[in-house]
């Protein structure tokens, strides 16, 4: 057993990564565990986990089905204490009204960023609900000010996040999706071209996309880039081989397959470098994802731990 | 005439701006962790 993640270990994680061109955001479904009750011990949990946030920089977190079971109210008003914006283009409070913004815009390294958030659609004990997912998207993607890029924080299931990136057309560019746990699988990019990246499970990883924007041109991985140039290196060598080959053989039988195999090769190996060379474009815009596992090889920042400990008494973690 | 250079000169130098680089850290679905578990 490898027990894996905690607020004190992402502490520490944070302060090698943070940057100038650096932003902290939270994509939900954060603050409850599942099954939660509405008692002291929740609260006191949810309530330290908010300020946790806030401490380590976290600017804006989208409200999810787990960080609401206590309340509209008790969400909006721990985030506030703790200067943590909350998002949700769906969810609308008891009486009606929107619950908390919709988007909002950050700038960072230049790019002005618009993010989204959105409530995965459940009827909460307070009464707040949500709305259809996919109208009050698109409402809210219709009306944002001036920006570079899209990032959706989601909180529905993976499958609806898929779902609503791909209704969702060039307006997005990234689906970071806090829906269910299921595992981190490689980032997928949906027809339409936004990006779809899982946000993490049970806290035990941090995610890290990074974003080289050299124009308006489609997202390329740039550990698909690294793959598709070992590739056609690869092709290179089966085609030198081939060609070896074809220059000693004498049988017309085998020159004949042996022309055809080459041809076929080398019509894989153009449309590998076309790819390659689309993502290498100056107006190509770039991303990578990556994850940084909190194991027990990232030490815990001491202060934090101390409180985590008021919360969790059971971390009996060594570092 | 000026404003056909100007305006050139704007796409110019648009199409040649340097890439800009930032970062997003995210996490996500904590599901109410505080400390390391699984």
């Amino acid at each position: 057993m490898n027990p894996t993640g905690g607020l004190a270990r992402r502490k520490t994680v944070l302060k090698e990564l943070s940057g100038a061109d650096t932003l902290l955001v939270e994509a939900g479904n954060a603050l409850t565990r599942p099954g939660a009750t509405d008692d002291a011990p929740t609260r006191e949990r949810a309530a330290f986990i908010v300020r946790t946030f806030g401490g380590l920089g976290t600017k804006l977190m989208a409200a999810g089905p787990a960080d609401l079971e206590l309340g509209v109210d008790f969400l909006s008003g721990q985030a506030k204490r703790a200067g943590v914006s909350v998002l949700s283009c769906n969810l609308e409070k008891k009486d009606g009204t929107q619950a908390f913004p919709g988007s909002t815009v950050l700038s960072v390294g230049g790019l002005k960023v618009a993010f989204v958030g959105l409530t995965g659609e459940r009827l909460f004990k307070d009464g707040a609900r949500t709305r259809p997912a996919k109208e009050a998207l698109l409402a809210e993607l219709g009306k944002l000010p001036p920006h570079d890029l899209t990032v959706l924080l989601s909180t529905a299931s993976y499958l609806v996040s898929s779902g609503l990136a791909v209704e969702a057309k060039a307006k997005l560019d990234f689906v970071i999706d806090a829906g269910e746990p299921r595992g981190i699988p490689p980032p997928q990019k949906v027809e339409g071209g936004a990006v779809l990246v899982a946000a993490g499970q049970k806290g035990q990883q941090l995610g890290k996309l990074s974003l080289d924007v050299g124009g308006p041109g489609p997202w390329a991985d740039l550990d698909a880039v690294t793959r598709d140039g070992q590739a056609v290196q690869f092709l290179d060598s089966q085609l030198k081989t081939l060609k070896d080959r074809l220059a000693q053989a004498k049988d017309a039988s085998a020159k004949a397959q042996l022309q055809q195999t080459v041809k076929e090769l080398e019509k894989r190996r153009a449309e590998q470098q076309k790819a390659l060379d689309a993502a290498q474009a100056p107006s190509a815009r770039k991303f990578r994802v990556e994850y940084r596992v909190l194991d027990a090889s990232v030490k815990d920042d001491e202060a934090l731990k101390q409180e985590v400990l008021k919360i969790e008494p059971t971390y009996a973690g060594s570092h | 005439m000026k404003r056909v250079l100007l305006a050139t000169l704007l796409a110019a130098s648009s199409a040649f701006a340097a890439p800009k680089h930032a970062t997003i850290l995210f996490a996500g679905d904590d599901g109410g962790e505080v400390a390391p578990c699984g």
